[in-house]
């Protein structure tokens, strides 16, 4: 009996994964790994880069827009990271 | 998606900038720079409210494109991601699913044994099949056949579910 439940769980579990097949078992994990470090790259060049305008001259030429956009950046990477470690397989 | 949007508004004001450098928007304007308060020609803030851009300024050009460079990589990653993500959702949702998937050819269908019964005491200690149908093994069959085989009396453990 055990036999029979086990193998009609195999098959019930190849039927569900040929029907819902979704983005998660195409897109490999490896390719939003790479974007998400990516990412976070330009992140610290945009603060690093900001830090730097300002450092020249801190009211002209500058809106301190670096700063607030790499918040949302952060958040970003940091967030596809996650999709790329608990999400995909 | 709201990366994508911050990212072109990053590039806009950026892209500005580097247009002008001497650009200031509202109270920033108001800031002086390190120049106007270490150089000679700083005045107290109530005196002088509108300050000229000094050279130091202009020295922050090359750190504006590479910041606008970054932008627009930015940018490009996250499109790249979402077309990605709609490239490989769209063609997932054209492929036709199966409606009716046949069952795996690599295992045989169970055939539940007729000989082990479960309430029974004494059983056979190992699996006996059908002997009536063609065996997978049917040479070890042949040559032991089945009255010739020791029941040994074991106790079979009762299954739970």
């Amino acid at each position: 009996m055990k036999k029979m439940f086990q193998q009609q769980e195999g098959v019930e579990m190849r039927i569900s994964k040929s029907r819902h097949r979704t983005v998660r078992d195409v897109i490999p994990s490896i390719f939003i790994g790479l974007l998400a470090a990516f990412q976070m790259i330009l992140s610290l060049a945009i603060l690093g880069l900001e830090s730097a305008s300002i450092f020249y001259d801190a009211g002209r030429g500058t809106i301190y827009a670096g700063v607030w956009c790499s918040i949302i950046f952060f958040i970003t990477w940091i967030s596809m990271s996650c999709y790329r470690k608990f999400y995909l397989k | 998606m709201i990366n994508i949007i911050f990212a072109i508004i990053l590039v806009i004001f950026t892209s500005r900038f580097i247009d002008n450098p001497c650009l200031c928007y509202g109270i920033l304007c108001k800031i002086p720079s390190w120049d106007d308060i270490l150089g000679s020609g700083y005045y107290p803030f109530f005196q002088n409210f509108g300050y000229l851009c000094p050279a130091r300024t202009f020295r922050k050009l090359p750190v504006l494109k590479g910041l606008l460079s970054c932008a627009v990589l930015m940018f490009v990653s996250n499109i790249i991601f979402i077309v990605v993500y709609l490239i490989t959702y769209i063609s997932l949702r054209d492929k036709p699913v199966p409606t009716s998937p046949s069952r795996p050819t690599e295992e045989p269908p169970y055939q539940p044994s007729p000989i082990i019964d479960p309430s029974q005491e004494y059983q056979q200690p190992y699996l006996v099949e059908n002997i009536s149908e063609p065996h997978y093994y049917s040479q070890t069959v042949e040559t032991t056949p089945t009255n010739e085989i020791p029941s040994a009396p074991v106790q079979m453990r009762s299954e739970k579910f």
